[in-house]
């Protein structure tokens, strides 16, 4: 997992919106698309009647158009395992990973720096398992194009976390 | 079938009664580089992982298509009951029934008659799933082993 903070401009006084911070998942870029299927009396000894996710992340939802008739599981859900998902926890409050590649911060003016701990959770939002360590968040405020032009010139912050 | 450079295409054909010990009881494939299989019949196959296919591949670019193709009856000894998937390629499953597949039950097996191990994308569209018996996720077991700390 890579974790970095993206160019944001912020040139607002009041409280703010940070966006565009972006949690990068390595190695899990797979997408699956599931559309205008049928799943019919399907069963499972355990859990899923008809699909099972272990450590997925939560995507795009496209069950929405399947038909799932008559699917048994013995725990869980009878169509399927919710797959699990990022949540971030910072300094003021408490934010979940809805979109797993973008995440919004409300901050005020007098914060500078924050901390965000991330944790996999499952559906619920009961913690899977967390990662050690927090990643820092610096906030620049900026007000001018000038200062926004030099600003683009540093690198920004950047941290790497391995997963295993 | 080792062509990893090459597009192969599987076309009309039946694959019937087949068994391996190990894995891929009517084909397997150890990255086949572009692979169509189309309009094929997979009935009564057996094997410990993917029944009727094994496939394996890391190549992101390279892609296996499913179309309108029959797995019936297979069984799997642990996962994948039709098709095992191990790798990060893509796939595309399309027009294809899978029916009255299983896995034979015990503690050590997750099961399921489509058994992803890290896949990349893949797409499963216009497909059918019926009277199919697994022990997680009767239709499908997508596995990712990446994305704990």
């Amino acid at each position: 997992m890579k974790a970095f903070s993206e160019r944001a401009f912020i040139t607002q006084k009041q409280v703010i919106l940070f966006k565009n911070l972006k949690l990068k998942i390595l190695d899990d870029n797979a997408f699956m698309n599931l559309t205008k299927n049928s799943f019919k009396n399907n069963s499972a000894l355990l859990g899923g009647g008809v699909i099972y996710f272990k450590n997925k992340l939560l995507a795009e939802s496209p069950y929405e158009t399947n038909i799932f008739t008559e699917n048994t599981a013995y725990f869980a859900n009878d169509f399927f395992t919710f797959p699990v998902r990022l949540q971030v926890t910072d300094n003021q409050s408490f934010y979940s990973w809805i979109n797993k590649s973008t995440y919004s911060l409300s901050v005020t003016p007098a914060i500078t720096e924050t901390s965000l701990y991330f944790s996999v959770v499952d559906y619920y939002g009961q913690t899977i398992k967390s990662m050690n360590g927090r990643f820092f968040l610096f906030i620049y405020f900026i007000k001018s194009i000038l200062a926004i032009l030099l600003w683009n010139l540093n690198p920004f912050i950047s941290l790497m976390y391995k997963i295993v | 079938m080792d062509g990893s450079s090459s597009n192969n295409s599987i076309e009309d054909c039946v694959f019937s009664n087949n068994t391996s010990t190990t894995a891929g009881g009517a084909i397997y494939l150890f990255k086949p580089g572009y692979l169509t299989i189309v309009r094929c019949t997979f009935y009564n196959n057996n094997a410990l992982d993917g029944s009727a296919i094994y496939y394996e591949e890391t190549d992101l670019l390279k892609t296996l298509t499913l179309n309108s193709i029959s797995f019936d009856q297979n069984v799997a000894w642990e996962n994948g009951a039709a098709l095992f998937i191990d790798g990060s390629s893509k796939t595309i499953i399309e027009y294809c029934n899978f029916t009255n597949n299983s896995i034979l039950q015990n503690d050590q097996n997750l099961g399921s008659v489509l058994f992803l191990n890290n896949p990349g994308n893949i797409s499963i569209t216009f497909s059918n799933f019926e009277n199919n018996e697994g022990i997680l996720g009767a239709c499908i077991y997508y596995s990712e082993t990446s994305n704990t700390f």
